[in-house]
């Protein structure tokens, strides 16, 4: 049940009118059950295990808060995290890296001569696991620095891990901000709604009509990368970067409109990205939860930057190759988030040598080639198709006449389906220039049904089968 | 939240009403089909001229490549007419036969199209798109089986075959129709467990065995002979040797497997479509190929 399955649309007309009419006290029970219906419809099992660690995440939580204080059981405080961590770990594991561990340990015992073979155990991995998971771990942790309170309430707190709109995909809002959110009595707000429907309605023209047409161009060129070289891979290159952008800030923007109308507001989760003049400043703008929790509970437990330099610089690595591992279990992963590691210290050193001031837009441009660079690591197959991708890119750029006319091999695109494509990817871009400037966009009715009708016609025209996000998958 | 309520549905039904009427008036206007399946269209258009052809191709988009009306000689002897696979044999049958209704001059038809082609089955998008939509007219229909026209009229419904604009709006938007196949048979099983794309008639081989007939009657050769296809060619021509023995066309199926020319895989973008490049420098030696593989 995508958001934007029709499914989903009745499903969500279903249980915005009950929230909105029934009494705050319940509304709870009325998420918490819509969470698990949402999850199930996944897989009806797995819906166990969010129940699972939502309990022992619960638990451990209030132990750690009955604990504290008490001569003598700092020990135990610190034995009880420890072993949830390596619960929480292990579930991580067990669905998301076991078999990237296992192929790795298994290629280590062929080389050594070792007749053992290890098992190959095929699971379906659970969706959202990696932002479930990083949200209770998150709260306890915090729970256990004193940060946070314990919340002793189950129902407020199961609801809030289970909460629909980023059960799948994240934002990893911290639990603590919605069980508040939750507890408190919360009137209808006109105008809340109005910027959270116009934020779906965003997210929506995002995925549904420029990231899902994009995605047949890339997918279909990422196939079979060895057929095409030249002008043909900058242009995938590119597409790619606007269709990930297009693609997880869409489902935020859905999610965020989502939680809005059920009156229970997100931190935002994307802060145009690509309008970033550095590496470092392009993570504080995209992904900007996951970015935040790295930080907090990896990157500054490491020591952060008030150590000593190379330790500053392992701890920017360390913080990046896992969050690189975190969205998938492949080398490929590993090295694209060390590759952003590495840009970030090779940028902090430039930035201390070079003082000539450069023009903004130049610094914007080179952060924007640099991150697509890096997204083909991301989306090919493998290392060596990344590798094929940057290698070939610029093949036969000696001979422009020739460089361009290759690009003629890429799969060809009806010229008035690229026309409204262009025209949403002007909308978007707009709105996010308004948006950086710092203006609010309130959209008047007569735009949005002129939006609306575009779409329309696009979706009914052009339309493609409605793939899933790209960030499920993590 | 009831101010908000009443504008999302003002804004949604304005939406979906605009839509509609901004569609109703271009068609009003005189926009009529030719969007999904145009060069279906175009061979209609053509099938209705008189001309002085004595040779007529038909066949799927494979030979399309190679004998698309694009490439017509104008002073040849051969009218290319080749379209595509999901017009299915029972299209390029109404294409043939008005094509001799208007050119009684013709001597000779080759039916070209990968093997698989000919089996086609009839498919709920496709099908709509390529043949409900530019064939399902009171002057087409008398070349189809009353069945097969009784059963077309079953699965899509006679509004969505009948009504002029409910076909051209499914027809221009695929995504529609494609919802509408969706949620309706969805509606369809729940209601009766029917899948409707099961009760979709037969329209490949019963069609052939009338085109040949039509052919033998009037004296025209038919050749029936096979396009290009890759070098790791998996259709189970077996099955296919079998039921056309079984529909009494042996000789049909010898030629068209003794045509069969194959090509290097890495020459086709999708498996089943040759790239640009290699159309363009062997399109004259491949027609020639084809057309001299046919028994003489």
């Amino acid at each position: 049940m995508v958001f934007q399955s029709a499914e989903f649309i009745i499903f969500f007309i279903i249980i915005f009118g009950c929230y909105w009419t029934m009494s705050c006290k319940y509304r709870w029970i009325l998420l918490l059950g819509a969470g698990y219906v949402f999850y199930s419809a996944w897989n009806i099992k797995y819906s166990l295990l969010l129940l699972l660690v939502t309990l022992i995440s619960y638990l451990t939580a209030l132990l750690l808060e009955r604990t504290d204080g008490r001569e003598g059981r700092e020990q135990s405080r610190k034995w009880t995290l420890r072993l949830y961590v390596i619960f929480e770990l292990s579930i991580l594991f067990l669905f998301k890296y076991l078999g990237f561990f296992s192929e790795i340990f298994g290629s280590m015992l062929e080389k050594a001569s070792v007749p053992f073979r290890i098992p190959a155990l095929s699971l379906l991995l659970p969706v959202g696991i990696s932002f479930y998971i990083f949200q209770t771990l998150g709260y306890v942790l915090d729970v256990y620095n004193r940060k946070i309170h314990a919340e002793n309430h189950f129902g407020y707190f199961a609801a809030s891990v289970a909460f629909f709109p980023i059960l799948l995909s994240g934002p990893i809002e911290r639990i603590q901000n919605l069980v508040v959110q939750l507890k408190e009595k919360r009137a209808f707000s006109y105008e809340n709604a109005r910027i959270s429907f116009q934020r779906i309605l965003l997210g929506c023209l995002k995925k549904i009509m420029i990231a899902d047409s994009l995605a047949v161009y890339v997918d279909q060129v990422y196939a079979d990368v060895r057929g095409y070289s030249g002008l043909s891979l900058v242009l995938v290159i590119v597409l790619y970067s606007i269709e990930i952008y297009c693609d997880f800030s869409g489902y935020s923007d859905m999610a965020t409109g989502i939680a809005g109308l059920l009156g229970i507001y997100l931190k935002p989760n994307f802060m145009r990205p690509y309008f970033a003049d550095s590496v470092k400043e392009f993570w504080k703008r995209w992904h900007i939860s996951l970015t935040s929790w790295f930080r907090d509970y990896v990157y500054i437990p490491l020591g952060g930057n008030r150590v000593r330099t190379w330790k500053k610089d392992r701890n920017v690595m360390i913080t990046f190759l896992l969050s690189g591992l975190w969205h998938g279990a492949d080398w490929s992963f590993v090295f694209w988030g060390g590759l952003h590691g590495g840009m970030q210290l090779l940028e902090g050193r430039l930035s201390e040598k070079i003082r000539v001031r450069i023009p903004r837009i130049i610094k914007q441009l080179a952060v924007f080639v640099l991150v697509s660079l890096a997204w083909v690591f991301f989306r090919a197959d493998n290392l060596r198709e990344a590798g094929y991708v940057i290698g070939h890119c610029l093949q036969g750029i000696t001979a422009p006449a020739e460089y361009f006319r290759l690009s003629g091999n890429l799969p060809e695109m009806p010229v008035l389906q690229l026309l409204f494509l262009a025209a949403f990817m002007l909308i978007v871009f707009l709105t996010d220039l308004q948006e950086e400037k710092g203006r609010v966009i309130r959209a008047g009715k007569i735009s949005v049904i002129v939006v609306i009708e575009m779409a329309l016609f696009y979706y009914f025209r052009y339309g493609t089968d409605g793939s899933a996000f790209i960030y499920f998958q993590f | 939240m009831k101010k908000f309520v009443r504008e999302i549905l003002i804004i949604t039904a304005a939406s979906v009403m605009l839509f509609v009427l901004m569609n109703i008036i271009y068609f009003k206007l005189g926009h009529h089909g030719r969007m999904t399946a145009f060069e279906v269209y175009d061979a209609i258009d053509r099938t209705g001229q008189q001309t002085e052809y004595t040779a007529l191709v038909l066949g799927d988009s494979v030979a399309r490549q190679f004998f698309s009306p694009e490439d017509q000689d104008e002073s040849g002897r051969i009218c290319f007419l080749a379209t595509n696979q999901a017009i299915m044999t029972a299209g390029n049958d109404i294409l043939l036969e008005r094509f001799i209704e208007n050119n009684a001059q013709l001597k000779e038809v080759y039916y070209i199209l990968r093997p698989d082609s000919l089996k086609s089955r009839a498919n709920f998008i496709y099908t709509y798109s390529y043949f409900i939509t530019p064939f399902f007219y009171n002057e087409y229909l008398k070349y189809l089986s009353a069945d097969t026209v009784e059963a077309l009229k079953n699965v899509y419904g006679r509004l969505w075959t009948g009504k002029e604009f409910p076909k051209w709006f499914l027809g221009k938007y695929p995504k529609a129709l494609e919802m509408y196949n969706h949620y309706g048979q969805r509606i369809w099983e729940m209601k009766c467990a029917w899948n409707k794309e099961n009760e979709l008639p037969d329209m490949s081989l019963p069609y052939l065995k009338k085109m040949k007939q039509i052919c033998d009657d009037r004296r025209i050769e038919f050749h029936l002979l096979a396009a290009p296809v890759p070098e790791k060619y998996e259709y189970d021509l077996e099955q296919l040797c079998s039921e056309m023995d079984a529909a009494g066309m042996p000789d049909l199926y010898e030629e068209l497997t003794d045509s069969m020319q194959y090509v290097e895989g890495t020459q086709f973008v999708d498996g089943i479509h040759l790239n640009k490049e290699y159309v363009q420098a062997n399109k004259e030696s491949i027609r020639k190929n084809i057309l001299e593989s046919r028994r003489k």
